[in-house]
């Protein structure tokens, strides 16, 4: 008979083990550097990065933003996603624009560097950090909806997507309440 | 269909453990039967389980775009007043969902029956899709099982494709009861599928779940929330403090508000009155119903109840046998009884997985009594001939 379900040699485990979750759960993740989002570069100062640091991010976040800023034809088609006032009509150079003809992008609401960056002096990040493998830097939008978004540029065309930003919760608990006595939820 | 007895794979208890399958003994009785195992044909396979397992997915997807549209049975389901639409939208707009299992009762004769869809928070797949599969390869190796014994199991090359679906950018949140052995293990082994798929993921205890000022989810590290599998039931998530953010949170959620119109037993009667004499249904009438009381040998189960809870057997209209529990608040469903596959003194279901929208795998458990509890056993099978 030809086996037709299963090959000859069975499914892997990525991760090792399923009990490997006590690692991820309990995380050495403290002190891997984060993601942080900050609206300002004075924002980004008070948090304990050096100011020059967060002004010269700032600087780039601008530059990477009008590359790749996501892109309306129209005014209204901008501000039916990012909302009224909160676009403008942008002419120069950006990446995939042909020809002299404007468009419209939202303004730029924040930038998420890494948190690796409270850490360093403004030389060392001029002479390492910049060009190393955990440089972090990306404009941010802020939907109508509230979503926050970063922008990329794929095949010419602007992609946005959500970020998992950092933000600040305020209540926790809210669900798993219901059948705590049970103990087991699955089926 | 048949069980036969073969010798235990030596060093199998640590194979298990090596991989972090711990939960092979529950609550102090064993649970993955590494001895035995149930032997189907190709055919048995393919027209009695795997062809009406694929039936019965797209008979109740046909299903769901009816209930939304229906006030009364949204009511019959029990779905919150003030979550109706969340769930109704979550269809329309087409959210996307992972997988489920049938529990089917077949015996080799005849067609198998639906017992009931567990498709919210379905458990067992670790056992099913990876710990199955190496037993079969390890007995093959081992000369234990001929060369071309095969499994009805794609599972796991199923799910990686499923979550290949999903988008990769945010974080793949993994929420479970981490307390739980079973529950976790079976999170950690989805999330392992979704890494082998190219995401990135992270776990977090359901109660560690916060929301932020704007009325997002975050994890424990303050980070929104944009991607959520929960293995928690949504029935109860729908009547928990924390319901009010879920249609302003943005999170898209796996399995999406939509299944808990599937895996609620009142999509028993639901699937009768639409598909009445079908040869893979029982008939099955909501508990009030007259018409239930047409039913002398039935089962009665509450429309949310996991883990065979506060179910009742009926035989001759007497009740024969009942399970204790906490469940049965929201109203019962009775459904006609079948025959179970019964040897050695036990009876066996079949855990039929649908991953996506595809038939794929099947995995069996066995319980000394004909309600299918957490104290049952995983067997595993093989397809010969």
């Amino acid at each position: 008979m030809r086996r037709r379900f299963t090959r000859k040699s069975p499914p892997i485990l990525t991760l090792g083990t399923i009990a490997a979750t006590g690692l991820v759960l309990s995380g050495c993740g403290d002190e891997e550097p984060r993601e942080v989002l900050f609206s300002t570069p004075q924002q980004c100062a008070e948090s304990g990065i050096d100011t020059q640091i967060c002004e010269a991010e700032y600087q780039q976040a601008l530059q990477t933003h009008l590359q790749s800023a996501p892109k309306y034809d129209a005014m209204e088609a901008c501000e039916a996603e990012y909302g009224e006032g909160r676009c403008f009509e942008s002419g120069g150079s950006a990446v995939g624009q042909q020809g002299g003809g404007g468009f419209f992008v939202p303004f730029m609401t924040g930038y998420v560097l890494s948190s690796a960056l409270s850490n360093l002096s403004y030389s060392r990040y001029r002479s390492d950090y910049r060009y190393g493998p955990s440089y972090v830097n990306t404009p941010v939008y802020r939907t109508r909806t509230g979503n926050t978004v970063t922008s990329t540029i794929r095949d010419g065309q602007s992609v946005t997507r959500p970020v998992n930003v950092n933000t600040r919760t305020v209540s926790r608990s809210g669900f798993g309440g219901r059948s705590s006595s049970r103990g087991f939820f699955g089926g | 269909m048949k069980r036969i007895a073969l010798p235990e794979r030596e060093n199998w208890r640590e194979a298990a453990e090596a991989v972090g399958f711990g939960f092979h003994e529950m609550y102090g009785e064993p649970y993955w039967v590494d001895d035995a195992a149930f032997v189907f044909s190709l055919a048995e396979v393919e027209e009695a389980i795997e062809g009406p397992s694929q039936d019965l997915h797209d008979m109740c997807m046909d299903l769901i775009g009816d209930i939304v549209r229906d006030e009364k049975l949204l009511e019959r389901l029990q779905v919150p007043e003030d979550m109706r639409d969340l769930v109704a939208e979550s269809w329309r707009r087409g959210d996307r969902h992972l997988y489920g299992r049938f529990d089917l009762a077949y015996d080799g004769t005849g067609p198998a029956k639906l017992l009931e869809y567990n498709a919210d928070t379905p458990t067992s797949i670790f056992e099913a899709a990876y710990f199955q599969y190496n037993w079969l390869t390890d007995n093959v190796a081992r000369g234990a099982l001929p060369e071309d014994a095969d499994q009805y199991n794609s599972i796991q090359e199923t799910l990686v494709e499923a979550f290949g679906a999903f988008p990769k950018e945010p974080i793949f949140h993994f929420a479970c009861w981490t307390e739980s052995d079973e529950d976790r293990g079976t999170a950690a082994y989805l999330m392992d599928c979704a890494v082998q798929a190219g995401h990135r993921t992270t776990m977090l205890d359901i109660r560690d779940i916060g929301v932020d000022a704007e009325g997002r989810f975050t994890d424990t590290e303050d980070r929104v929330i944009d991607l959520l599998f929960k293995l928690y039931p949504w029935e109860d998530m729908l009547r928990e403090p924390f319901a009010k953010h879920l249609s302003t949170a943005g999170a898209m959620i796996v399995e999406p508000p939509w299944k808990t119109l599937l895996s609620n037993k009142g999509i028993l009667p639901l699937l009768w009155d639409r598909y009445a004499g079908h040869p893979n249904l029982l008939p099955s009438y909501f508990a009030d119903d007259p018409q239930a009381a047409t039913l002398r040998d039935a089962v009665r189960k509450p429309l949310f109840s996991r883990e065979g809870e506060n179910v009742e057997v009926v035989k001759d209209g007497k009740v024969v046998e009942t399970t204790e529990g906490s469940y049965g608040s929201e109203g019962y469903v009775v459904q006609g009884w079948t025959e179970l596959f019964q040897a050695e003194g036990a009876y066996a279901v079949l855990g039929s997985w649908v991953v996506g929208d595809r038939a794929c795998g099947l995995g069996m458990r066995e319980d000394r009594s004909a309600i299918t509890r957490n104290l049952s056993r995983f067997v595993p099978h093989i397809i010969l001939e």
